[in-house]
């Protein structure tokens, strides 16, 4: 069953005299359970593709479907209650909000759904289980290691129970140690049936996802399913 | 509104926050503050310049005679000039309505004495308007007036330091004093606003007086007050009228400045509250002046605090927050502050100018205080700016793309 569909999508910007054309005609199709890695050099438009599934950023052309819906045109309003509902963002630099607890950051995208706050807290407290980190619930983001920090953010995007995980560079700031545990973790995700797709430069980790789309110069230069290395 | 989750992220984002919420809501507090502070001084002045008119009716006019320093009609310099009944009698004819209150007075120092106890004290020969102006209140018992006047009684309204001095703590009513040798019965005791000095004071009947002095009809000075329904001008001009009329009667010359002096609060009023409210307005444009930097002060911060939390917003937005709520998040902090704060400075403004109370009379500051409609309205034009300075910034924050906002750095 197909979570997100892409047709000929085209993105350029204006860079004041020339336009930069970064996104020429991707086509992508991806099903529920898939775990997708897409891979190229900087420059090559991965995070703008990126950003673009993660309503983040609107195509100029091209037909995009999230679980069925079109995104297209949509108010801001409207793109923050889709992206509320099918998506969850994991980011290189965490952004966690630094005065929130673990519990708090991760209960947060719930606050936004108008989920009771006994109900968000149940949930959080559950979710901080599954990523390794109960006992680590009322600490500041300051008082956690990178691993931690992502451990709560990967918490926070799977609380609202989206259709898609977006990662983008999940373990760019992470040593190879944490970078394993953090693979690891999103195996585990992955094989509970969850779709995610991850952003990276690194061979290693493209290598632990089971589908490489590499692109380069705006364009799709391979796609293909991979035998998983499994942490 | 009431929504106990954002007052939880409110509170918990000001927690974290504490330095960034001191300084703006220090900014609200001291531009209250100082606004609260100055306005009250120059209440607190121009207080201080009522009541220094309130010693007596405040629309009074005194006449008093001197000695002539020209010769004028054939008469030679150096004349004492001396009123006497006539002279009163004419500037109560001259005057019809513009009077309010008139009395000629006669003013003499003699010997008081009751029982063992005996002093030296003013006493002025009176009629009952003398009362108000020299703005009297009774204590006890009654002025002196017309009926005591026509019968040439032997009565008196002494000063409560008369009664102090002399009775004590007796009950002053139909005690005898003996004044110059002569009984007079006290039949009232008054105070005046004008202090211990008014108030070793003896009024008697001019009459009574007069005749003591060998039947005299001299007097020492006409008070007389204008109508309050003058302008200060027209009172002005009406105290020149008096004057030119008892310069013509006594033949004094229009430029001699020395044998009649006249004495008009209607010319001290205009000059002092020109002068006081000149002061007010100096003190108000500071107290303003504050004002507006606490406007800009908390301005700035507003513009500071959602640029530095631009990735926040992204953040949020990037997890399902809607632009309106992330516009409210940032308001409801930025009025909670200024709120706050600003409440903290009306409470310390109000606290310092009643500390301040009746401390600085000596230098001409008494009670200074504001009127709350002045404190409200300057505490809403606070609030209001902070929301306002909050709310701009807030709102182009909540438009911009959360993927910029989550590059900001």
């Amino acid at each position: 069953m197909s979570i997100l569909k892409i047709e000929d999508l085209n993105k350029s910007y204006d860079t004041g005299k020339s336009k930069l054309h970064v996104l020429k005609g991707i086509n992508l199709n991806i099903n529920q359970g898939e775990f997708v890695s897409i891979m190229g050099s900087s420059g090559s438009g991965k995070s703008t593709l990126l950003n673009i599934i993660g309503i983040l950023d609107e195509a100029d052309s091209g037909i995009y479907e999230l679980d069925g819906f079109p995104i297209k045109h949509l108010t801001e309003v409207k793109a923050a209650e889709y992206r509320s509902r099918f998506l969850g963002f994991i980011f290189q630099s965490f952004n966690l909000i630094n005065y929130k607890t673990a519990l708090e950051n991760v209960a947060l995208p719930l606050y936004y759904q108008n989920v009771s706050r006994k109900e968000r807290t149940k949930k959080a407290e559950e979710y901080l289980e599954k990523v390794g980190l109960r006992q680590w619930a009322e600490h500041l983001p300051s008082e956690l290691s990178g691993g931690q920090k992502q451990r709560i953010a990967i918490a926070r995007a799977l609380i609202t129970d989206a259709k898609l995980i977006l990662a983008d560079e999940p373990t760019g700031a992470l040593d190879s140690k944490t970078t394993h545990d953090i693979m690891k973790l999103l195996q585990d995700i992955n094989n509970e049936g969850k779709t995610i797709v991850v952003v990276t430069h690194e061979p290693d980790v493209a290598a632990q996802t089971k589908r490489n789309v590499v692109l380069k110069d705006g364009r799709i230069e391979s796609d293909e399913f991979i035998n998983q290395i499994v942490l | 509104m009431f929504d106990l989750d954002r007052w939880q992220e409110i509170f918990s984002s000001i927690r974290s926050n504490v330095l960034r919420t001191v300084l703006s809501g220090f900014t609200v507090a001291l531009g209250l503050f100082i606004f609260i502070v100055l306005f009250g001084i120059g209440n607190g002045l121009n207080n201080s310049f009522s009541k220094a008119f309130m010693r007596d009716a405040t629309n009074l006019i005194m006449v008093f005679a001197g000695k002539t320093t020209i010769p004028y009609a054939g008469l030679q310099s150096d004349r004492q000039i001396s009123f006497n009944n006539d002279d009163f009698d004419a500037v109560v004819k001259q005057s019809g309505k513009k009077m309010e209150y008139g009395s000629p007075r006669y003013t003499t120092n003699l010997t008081v004495k009751y029982g063992k106890e005996s002093g030296n004290y003013q006493i002025n020969g009176v009629l009952g308007d003398e009362k108000f102006l020299e703005n009297r209140t009774m204590i006890d018992g009654r002025y002196i007036n017309q009926m005591d006047n026509e019968r040439k009684q032997n009565v008196a309204s002494i000063g409560r330091m008369v009664w102090r001095d002399l009775i004590r703590d007796g009950n002053p009513i139909g005690k005898s004093l003996e004044i110059n040798g002569t009984m007079f019965k006290v039949v009232g005791v008054f105070e005046d606003p004008g202090g211990d000095w008014d108030e070793r004071h003896i009024s008697v009947p001019l009459s009574t007086l007069q005749q003591m002095k060998k039947s005299s009809d001299t007097i020492s000075t006409i008070m007389l007050s204008y109508d309050q329904k003058l302008t200060p001008d027209q009172a002005v001009e009406y105290g020149k009228e008096i004057e030119k009329n008892i310069r013509k009667r006594h033949q004094i010359s229009p430029d001699d400045q020395q044998g009649i002096f006249v004495n008009n609060n209607a010319v001290n009023t205009k000059d002092s509250f020109a002068f006081v409210f000149v002061i007010t307005v100096v003190v108000g444009f500071i107290g303003l002046g504050t004002l507006l930097a606490g406007i800009i002060g908390i301005s700035n911060i507003m513009v500071y605090i959602v640029k530095e939390r631009t990735k926040e917003i992204g953040v949020r937005k990037a997890i399902g927050a809607k632009p309106a709520g992330i516009v409210a998040l940032i308001l409801q902090e930025s009025i909670v502050i200024t709120v706050i704060s600003g409440l903290i400075g009306v409470g310390l403004g109000v606290l310092a100018l009643n500390l301040i109370g009746n401390r600085l009379e000596e230098y001409f500051i008494t009670e200074p205080s504001v009127g709350w409609g002045l404190i409200i309205a300057a505490f809403f034009c606070l609030v209001l700016s902070g929301t306002i300075a909050g709310f701009v910034p807030a709102y182009r924050a909540s438009k911009i793309k959360p993927i910029e906002a989550l590059r900001a750095e």
